[in-house]
């Protein structure tokens, strides 16, 4: 039987919204619930909760505290006159009614509004957050989001540009406890990440240039301990651009790397972040991603929006979520984390980002099934950050509202300030509770603008022009692989031959950087000499032409 | 008439019928009938006389069926006879639940809507005194409630284990927590005639009295009817459809909703003053217009019967000093120096009493003010008023009918009295008291010929033509 609450607004307050929500929450866990409604007398409440018998009585009140120091005294009274004492209470309103509510003892929680959204949560599946230790919080990705839905996880990135790991060590440790984040994102250093297994390579000049300077395993011990408080975040760093599976070995059994983030196309020579050939880097993230799926660590898909990065067109950033959805199944892959980056390039409108955006997702979850599973992941474009603090939170919300028409299970949060300077403990914290803002009202229902006959319309085009990619590179490997879209060869000479191509790939020697595109209403599309729309068949049909 | 809504009610198949229709109405005073001529599409006849359910019920009705005759209407002219009844004091019920304002008064609303007398309501787990006592009141039927779904099941189970064990033979209607009701039916089962439907109170903001309208009016007609002298008269009637007030409730849902073929007047109120009570029907959502004002308190029913036993101009005329004062009834009547006491006596002992006298007209006139200015207060809803730091705000507890269009007075009074307009003026609101929530500017109407009960009959005929004559028989008195 569905456990029963019955929640109301006692006295003359009328302020309805916080139980509401609370009722809401806890029919999302499972509960039966009753509402009283606004301005519950005691005797209306008491005479509620004979005919509900609830197991939990949850009761408002957001007027004067000292009004409520006498009310909630009566309604001790007659509680204990109903026989009602033995039940469960739990009490919600102002900080400072909440303290008033405190002093009665009637009740065994209190939410004032400024604990996380979680706690509530935490609280209605029975473990409240303040009691619960780093055994009770989930300790992998997806035991993460399932404890926490219908919220989604919330990630950051974090690093301390430094010459030691102290400065990151206590901001991790001033975040946990702030307990707005679910995952810390760790950002090393560029030596960190390409040279951890070669000390000889590393440059003491450039250390902490860019992230956390960390160079030993007992530095990302230290750096994971930190992070053994407030609520326990998950996490995770960005992976090695050498010796990627002993850095993945590295991550795993130091900092319990949550998931792995790999790429198929970048960190390597061609984008100058890596050593390695566009072959050699294409062969390595897939080993890496059969050894995390081997493993059933999830795999996050670092790749397509490196193409809206450097300004690829639409189509060619959704036919590269086709292209590493298939190459993760492939690779065995069970729990594949994508990430869809809005506002990449930064002109798109909302309507054809948004349509992107769903492009991607139909085009990669049309591989899911019972064993091969995606986790949406959204978050904020890099570059639409303006430098002024006060619009740059006006994006991140913005950007937040719009990413949740995508349902994500993880919000990847990019700090406001991003744009000025390396994000901060505080800054962390800051874009996380504006993050979190949007989000609960979201989930409070917002409009469906993924019913919106444009961004369908447009969205539709997409899959019909990246499929045209897709078979292109199909043809292209014809004959010379089995599978062309999990053979190094036949993806590394996509790009250079530009299936696969952005502007700001001119000049690069690894690649085609041919391509021309240019925003139209709102869209990024490949534009020929004059500017003029180039579909995707015509343009395939040029490159093939060419060679 | 003003045609307000378009209408959606199909309470019967409106397909073509023809002929004689007789509908009879077993009041507690008078047995009524009415003829209508399904051809002509009008009223042929009407006739009225005592009620003789003392000695048999059909004594009465062959006197008004030999005024029909006379008119040139016999009796085996009428293809289709249908009858309501409230003889016998009427559908006499019980309510059981556990909270007075819950489940209790949900169970009350939906006995009320469907026609029942209320003897007595009873709430939490009874007592070995309250069922002698309820035994002792010989219901005809009792509803039993108690608990939400899913909520407290101990008093219900608790009040059916004492219903089991006592001498009582009246159906039970349990309408309770659908969780108790395994343990209930065990409980009854084969000690008490029971029947079970769905909970009047599901959850707390939800009322659900239809399906336990239903099974009253079931019952009513296949055990209760005829128990109650209705025997000799089923055999002419064939069988009594269902409480008098539940034919007039019908009427006035038809009335404001209309039916495919035929526009409604929009939500309405009907008063209908008696001579043991005076019934209120409101069809209406009575929702806040005003962003300030909350509802508080259990759901309205959109079409919601009350019943003021106290508030009658014959029988209960003793009550109904007693309800508003002598100096206030002598205000209403705008006479001094009566004696009331022995006047409502003398109206009490003799029901069938017809003003003669110019004082006697005043009388009548004062006490149906006074029942319907009494009955509207009860009926309608109020606010309170709440100060908040962001400013005021009102709670609505009840039916804000202060923007009700149109107000129809129906029975005796308003069939007979000259100052129609000024008795049913009463149910206005009123600036002295704001915060009961009367209709301010009606159209107001009286049910020229008393015929609602009638056309809550026919309605289950043809619900087009029982639209179409009741709205020709209302009569506007606005001005």
């Amino acid at each position: 039987m569905r456990k029963k609450i019955l929640g109301g607004s006692l006295g003359e307050c009328v302020h309805v919204a916080g139980v509401l929500n609370f009722l809401g929450l806890a029919e999302e866990q499972g509960y039966q619930t009753e509402f009283t409604g606004p301005a519950t007398s005691i005797a209306e409440y008491i005479a509620a909760a004979q005919e509900v018998d609830p197991d939990i009585l949850a009761v408002s009140y957001r007027l004067t505290p000292e009004n409520a120091a006498i009310l909630l005294s009566d309604f001790q009274q007659a509680c204990e006159e109903a026989g009602l004492l033995g039940k469960r209470f739990v009490f919600g309103g102002t900080p400072p009614v909440v303290e008033t509510a405190r002093k009665t003892g009637l009740f065994e929680a209190l939410f004032s509004g400024e604990e996380p959204p979680d706690a509530v949560i935490a609280y209605l599946k029975g473990q409240p957050l303040e009691q619960m230790t780093d055994a009770d919080y989930p300790a992998e990705t997806l035991d993460r989001i399932a404890w926490k839905a219908p919220f989604p996880i919330i990630r950051h990135h974090f690093g301390l540009p430094a010459e030691t790991i102290e400065p990151t060590v206590a901001g991790i440790r001033r975040i946990a406890e702030a307990g707005v984040l679910d995952i810390v994102s760790l950002g090393p250093d560029q030596d960190a990440q390409q040279s951890f297994f070669h000390p000889e390579r590393q440059d003491p000049r450039r250390k902490g240039a860019g992230g956390v300077p960390f160079r030993s395993e007992e530095d990302l011990r230290t750096l994971y301990a930190a992070s053994r408080c407030g609520n326990y975040p998950l996490m995770r760093s960005y992976s090695g651009t050498s010796d990627l599976l002993r850095y993945a070995e590295l991550l795993r059994r130091t900092i319990r790397n949550t998931w792995c983030a790999t790429s198929l196309f970048w960190f390597n020579v061609m984008d100058g972040r890596g050593p390695l050939t566009l072959r050699e880097s294409i062969g390595d993230h897939m080993a890496l991603m059969k050894w995390h799926g081997e493993r059933n660590i999830p795999v996050e898909g670092n790749e397509p929006y490196h193409w809206g990065l450097r300004d690829a067109h639409d189509a060619v950033i959704c036919a590269d979520s086709y292209i590493y959805a298939h190459v993760a199944k492939k690779m065995g892959v069970r729990d594949y984390i994508t990430t869809y980056m809005f506002e990449t390039p930064p002109h798109l409108s909302n309507k054809m980002d948004l349509a992107k955006a769903l492009a991607q997702v139909e085009l990669a979850e049309s591989f899911v099934d019972e064993g091969f599973h995606i986790v949406r992941q959204t978050r904020t474009g890099l570059m639409s950050y303006p430098v002024d603090p006060d619009y740059a939170k006006g994006q991140l919300a913005a950007s937040v509202y719009l990413q949740m028409a995508l349902k994500p299970s993880i919000v990847h949060v990019v700090g406001y300030v991003e744009a000025h300077h390396a994000a901060t403990p505080e800054d962390v914290i800051e874009s996380c509770k504006i993050a979190r803002k949007v989000i609960t009202n979201c989930l409070y229902g917002m409009p469906d603008m993924t019913a919106d006959l444009e961004v369908q319309q447009r969205k539709d085009e997409l899959v019909e022009e990246a499929m045209v990619i897709v078979e292109a590179i199909g043809q292209l490997g014809r004959g010379k692989a089995e599978d062309p879209l999990t053979n190094p060869d036949v993806l590394a000479r996509a790009v250079e031959i530009g299936l696969l191509d952005a502007p700001q790939l001119k000049g690069n020697p690894y690649a085609c950087g041919q391509v021309r595109t240019r925003i139209i209403n709102g869209a990024n599309y490949a534009v020929d000499e004059e500017g003029r729309v180039l579909s995707e068949k015509v343009r395939v049909e040029r490159i093939f032409a060419r060679l | 008439m003003q045609e307000r809504t378009s209408g959606g009610s199909e309470r019967a198949s409106d397909e073509p019928l023809s002929g004689l229709v007789l509908l009879i109405d077993f009041g507690s005073t008078y047995t009524k009938l009415v003829a209508v001529d399904l051809d002509k599409g009008r009223i042929v006849g009407q006739s009225q006389s005592l009620t003789t359910a003392e000695t048999d019920i059909t004594l009465g009705l062959m006197k008004g069926l030999r005024k029909l005759e006379e008119a040139g209407m016999p009796a085996p002219a009428f293809r289709h006879r249908l009858a309501c009844s409230s003889a016998q004091g009427g559908l006499r019920m019980i309510a059981i639940g556990l909270v007075p304002e819950l489940t209790v008064e949900a169970a009350r609303r939906a006995a009320l809507g469907a026609g029942a007398r209320i003897l007595r309501s009873y709430a939490h787990k009874l007592s070995p005194a309250e069922l002698k006592e309820i035994v002792g009141q010989e219901p005809d039927m009792i509803l039993l409630t108690g608990g939400i779904d899913g909520g407290d099941h101990h008093v219900i189970i608790h009040n059916a284990r004492l219903l089991a064990s006592s001498s009582l033979s009246a159906p039970i209607v349990v309408a309770g927590n659908k969780d108790a009701i395994p343990l209930v039916k065990e409980t009854l089962g084969g000690r008490k005639e029971a029947h079970f439907t769905a909970n009047v109170l599901p959850h707390l903001g939800q009322l659900n009295v239809k399906p336990a309208r239903a099974c009253i009016r079931q019952l009513f007609m296949e055990k209760i009817a005829g128990a109650k002298g209705m025997r000799n008269a089923e055999r002419f009637v064939q069988r009594v459809l269902m409480p008098t007030p539940m034919a007039v409730l019908r009427a006035a849902q038809l009335l404001a909703e209309g039916t495919k073929r035929e526009r409604g007047l929009g939500e309405l109120m009907v008063i209908d003053v008696g001579g043991a009570t005076t019934d209120v029907h409101s069809v209406a959502r009575g929702e806040p217009f005003q962003k300030t004002v909350v509802m508080r308190g259990l759901p309205e029913p959109y079409a919601k019967r009350t019943v003021e036993g106290d508030l009658g101009l014959r029988v209960s005329a003793i009550s109904l000093l007693a309800a508003v004062g002598e100096e206030r009834l002598s205000e209403f009547i705008g006479l001094r120096n009566l004696n009331l006491p022995a006047i409502v006596q003398r109206l009490a002992t003799h029901a069938g009493t017809v003003p003669t006298t110019a004082q006697d007209a005043a009388i009548d006139l004062g006490m149906t003010k006074a029942a319907v200015r009494l009955s509207v207060e009860r009926h309608v809803g109020t606010l309170r008023e709440h100060f908040l730091p962001e400013g005021f705000c009102y709670i609505q507890q009840g039916k804000d009918l202060t923007r009700l269009p149109t107000l129809i007075g129906s029975g005796g009074p308003f069939r007979h009295l000259q100052e129609r307009r000024q008795a049913l003026a009463e149910a206005l609101y009123r600036p002295e008291n704001p915060f009961l929530l009367r209709p301010r500017n009606p159209r107001m109407y009286v049910d020229r010929h008393y015929i609602l009960w009638a056309m809550g009959l026919l309605a289950e005929l043809s619900p087009t033509l029982a639209l179409k004559l009741m709205k020709d028989n209302l009569e506007e008195v606005s001005q």
